[in-house]
C-alpha cells in the first residue's frame, strides 16, 4: 500500500510544487556556486596534473639554493634517476604580429622521450614539429583574444627571430597556468635561445625552462621503475633531513596548490556567503509553503485525530511529505545543474561537479526540506477534532 | 455525583452522562452549549438527536466521543469515566471504540476508495493485508465493491458518505456517531444511509447516535431524542415530555 505521506504529494503536487521548485532552484544555485569554484580552484593545479611526474621536492625554506644544489646532487640519491627543475613565474614578452605588438608569456620545453616536466597534451608529433627551430605552439584562448592563425610569424623585439605558429592546444588548460603562471606558448630550448640570446637561463637539467624565471620553484623528479612513489618519497624525506627539503607526491602538490588557491581568494569567502544564503533564503520560502500545505490538508490531519490515530503517525506522514519534496528537489536540481553546466561550457565556463559535491549538495537539500518540515509541523494541529462537527 | 439514570433490564448502556454542561464564550458571548444533561444510551440501537440548529447536538456528540471535553458533569462510557483519563488515553478510547461520520465525511482527497478504509487500520496497527480484506469486506458491505480505486472527486456525495460508514464499520467500533450523515443527500441515498446504519447497530451491537434534522431518519431510528438550548425536551423512550431537568 502506497503511503499516505506519498499519495498526498503525487495528488495535491500543486500544493507542493512551489516547495520542491524552491528546493531545485536553490541546490542549483549551490551547485553553480560550488562547481564554479571547485572547477577555478582545481585549474591552479590543471598544469600540474597534466605532467608525468612521480615525485615533486619543494624548498622547506624561502630560497630555491637548495633546490639548486639538489639538482646538481642527483647522483647521491639512489631513488631519482632524472630530475627537472619547475620553474615558477614568467613574464609576459613583447612579440610583434604584422605591425601589432602582443604580449606572450614563452616556456622553453625539452623535446626529448624521457622528459619529465612537459605536459602530456604536447604530443610527440608535436614535439617533432617543434625542434624545426623558429616554431611554436600557443594557448587557443590567443588564438581568439590575438587573432592569432596557423602560419602567423611573431618577431622579438629587434626583428632579428620570428617564431611561426605551427599549432594550438586547448583552452582548459590554459586555465592552468594563471594558477602555475608558467607559459602561454611552447617553443624548443634552442628555438628559444635564438628568438631571445640575452634572456637569463636556468640551471637546465631537463624540460620546462622558461624564460625570465624569477626562482626555481619545485624539482620534478622520475624514480625507478619498480619503486613506488610513496616508499621513495619517504626514503628521500629520510635524506633530506636537515636540508630543508622535502619530496611529495603529484596528487599532494595538487591538493596543496589548490588549498593555497582556496585560502589565497576571496572566492572562498563569497562562496561560503553564497551557500549560507542558498540554504537560508529557501528554508524560510519552504517553511511557508509546507505549512500552507498541510494548512490545506488540515481537515485530513484533524479527521486521522478524530480517528484515534496517534500523533506520530501525524507527524511522520507530515514530515514523509517533507522528505518526498526533499527528495524530489534532489532529482530536479541535479537535472538543472546538468542543464546549466551544459549550457555554462558552451559558453566557456567550466562548472567542476564531483560526486561528493552532489553528495553534499543533495544532503543540504533533503536537511533544507526536514528542517521546513519540522518547522511546519504545529500546522497538523491547527484544526482540531472536534471542529469536523458542524 | 447525583445518581444516574437506572438502567433498562433488556439493554445494556454504552453510554451514561451525567449533568453534563458546556459553555462557551464569556459575557454578552456567553453561550450555553450544554446544560445538565443526563442520558443514557444503550448498545443495539440507533438513536437519533434532534434539535434546531444551535441547540448542542455536535457539543454532545464532541463530549460522548472524546473529542471535546464538557466544562462540567460525567460521561460514563463503557463503565470508564471519560473524562478524568489523560489525552493519550482519550485518544486511544477512540481509536479503540468509537467510530464517526461527519457530514463532510471527512475522506482523504488522495486515496482511493479501499485505501480510504484500509490506511486507518494499519496506522492503527493492522497488517496491510488484514486492513486491506476488512476494507474489501466494508466496500462489500455497502455495496461499493467495484469502486475499489475511486478518488472521493470521482463519486458522488452519496457513495462518498457509504465510504465514510464503511470506513466507520471496518474497525468495529462499538460507539457510533454520525453528525448530520444524510444532510448532503437526496432522499433516496438518505434512507440507504439510515438503514446501513440501523443494520450495523444491529450487526455489531454497537450504540449509535445519531444527529440530524432530517425526518426521512425517524422511520429506520429506535430512539429520538430532541434537544432545545442544551437540555433535552423529549425522549420518544419515555413516551412523554422530558421534565425540566433540574
Ligand atoms: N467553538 C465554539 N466557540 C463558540 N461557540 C460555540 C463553539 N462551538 C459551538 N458553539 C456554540 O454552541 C452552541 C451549540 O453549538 P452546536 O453544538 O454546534 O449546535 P448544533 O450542532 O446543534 O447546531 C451554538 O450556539 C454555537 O454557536
Ligand atoms: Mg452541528
Amino acid at each position: 500500500m502506497k503511503s499516505l505521506a506519498r499519495s498526498n504529494v503525487g495528488f495535491h503536487w500543486r500544493l507542493f510544487l512551489s516547495a520542491v521548485s524552491v528546493l531545485a532552484l536553490s541546490g542549483c544555485l549551490i551547485y553553480v556556486a560550488v562547481g564554479i569554484s571547485a572547477a577555478n580552484i582545481r585549474s591552479f593545479s590543471t598544469y600540474q596534473r597534466s605532467l608525468d611526474v612521480d615525485l615533486y621536492i619543494r624548498s622547506t625554506g624561502r630560497d630555491s639554493v637548495s633546490l639548486q644544489k639538489l639538482l646538481t646532487e642527483v647522483d647521491l640519491y639512489e631513488d631519482i634517476i632524472r630530475a627537472e627543475p619547475y620553474l615558477g613565474r614568467t613574464r609576459p614578452q613583447q612579440v610583434r604580429l604584422d605591425d601589432e605588438v602582443k604580449q606572450l608569456s614563452i616556456a622553453e620545453i625539452e623535446l626529448g622521450e624521457d622528459v619529465i616536466l612537459v605536459p602530456r597534451f604536447i604530443s610527440s608529433e608535436a614535439k617533432e614539429a617543434l625542434s624545426v627551430p623558429g616554431t611554436i605552439i600557443v594557448s587557443s584562448t590567443l588564438k581568439e583574444k590575438n587573432d592569432f592563425k596557423m602560419g602567423d610569424v611573431l618577431w622579438n623585439s629587434d626583428d632579428s627571430f620570428g617564431l611561426e605558429i605551427i599549432g594550438f592546444f586547448d583552452a582548459a588548460v590554459n586555465r592552468g597556468f594563471i594558477g602555475a603562471r608558467t607559459g602561454y606558448g611552447f617553443v624548443s630550448p634552442e628555438t628559444g635561445r635564438l628568438f631571445s640570446p640575452s634572456t637569463p637561463r636556468a640551471i637546465h637539467f631537463g624540460g620546462g625552462v622558461s624564460r625570465n624565471f624569477s626562482r626555481i620553484s619545485m624539482v620534478g623528479v622520475r624514480i625507478p621503475p619498480d619503486t613506488s612513489p610513496e616508499i621513495a618519497k619517504q626514503r628521500l624525506n629520510q635524506q633530506f633531513k636537515g636540508a630543508s627539503l622535502e619530496a611529495i607526491t603529484p596528487q599532494e602538490m595538487g591538493r596543496r596548490t589548490s588549498l593555497d588557491a582556496i585560502l589565497e581568494s576571496k572566492q572562498f569567502q563569497g562562496f561560503l556567503v553564497v551557500g549560507v544564503f542558498a540554504v537560508l533564503i529557501p528554508l524560510f520560502i519552504i517553511v511557508q509553503t509546507l505549512r500552507s500545505a498541510i494548512l490545506t490538508q488540515s481537515q485530513q490531519f484533524a479527521t486521522m485525530r478524530a480517528l484515534g490515530i496517534p500523533s506520530r503517525h501525524l507527524v511522520s506522514t507530515a514530515m514523509e511529505q517533507a522528505f518526498w519534496v526533499g527528495t524530489l528537489g534532489i532529482g530536479v536540481s541535479y537535472c538543472v545543474m546538468l542543464g546549466v553546466k551544459a549550457g555554462l561550457l558552451g559558453r566557456g565556463i567550466d562548472m567542476y561537479v564531483t560526486s561528493t559535491v552532489v553528495w553534499y549538495v543533495s544532503a543540504a537539500i533533503l536537511l533544507a526540506a526536514l528542517i521546513a518540515g519540522v518547522i511546519s509541523l504545529t500546522a497538523i494541529f491547527k484544526m482540531k477534532p472536534q471542529d469536523l462537527l458542524r | 455525583m447525583t445518581s444516574l439514570a437506572k438502567q433498562s433490564p433488556t439493554t445494556v448502556a454504552a453510554i451514561q452522562t451525567c449533568g453534563l454542561g458546556k459553555v462557551f464564550g464569556e459575557g454578552r458571548q456567553r453561550v450555553i452549549a450544554l446544560d445538565d444533561v443526563s442520558i443514557e444510551l444503550c448498545s443495539g440501537q440507533m438513536t437519533l438527536l434532534m434539535g434546531p440548529s444551535g441547540s448542542g447536538k455536535s457539543s454532545m456528540i464532541a463530549a460522548l466521543g472524546g473529542l471535546q471535553a464538557p466544562d462540567t458533569g460525567q460521561v460514563i462510557a463503557l463503565g470508564e469515566d471519560l473524562w478524568s483519563r489523560s489525552s493519550r488515553k482519550i485518544t486511544r478510547f477512540r481509536r479503540d471504540h468509537c467510530g464517526f461520520v461527519f457530514q463532510s465525511g471527512g475522506l482523504f482527497p488522495a486515496l482511493g476508495a479501499r485505501d480510504q478504509i484500509a490506511l486507518p487500520l494499519t496506522f492503527l496497527g493492522w497488517s496491510a493485508a488484514e486492513a486491506k480484506r476488512a476494507a474489501c469486506e466494508a466496500l462489500d458491505w455497502v455495496g461499493l465493491a467495484d469502486r475499489q480505486d475511486s478518488r472521493p472527486s470521482e463519486m458522488s456525495g452519496g457513495q462518498n458518505q457509504r465510504i465514510a460508514i464503511a470506513r466507520m464499520l471496518a474497525k468495529k467500533p462499538t460507539l457510533i456517531f454520525c453528525d448530520e450523515p444524510t444532510s448532503a443527500l437526496d432522499g433516496k441515498n438518505g434512507a440507504n444511509i439510515a438503514e446501513l446504519l440501523k443494520q450495523a447497530a444491529a450487526r455489531h451491537n454497537a450504540m449509535i447516535l445519531c444527529v440530524t434534522h432530517d425526518e426521512r431518519l425517524v422511520p429506520h431510528a429506535d430512539r429520538i431524542l430532541h434537544i432545545e438550548d442544551g437540555r433535552i425536551t423529549s425522549d420518544s423512550e419515555e413516551d412523554k415530555p422530558y421534565a425540566a431537568n433540574r
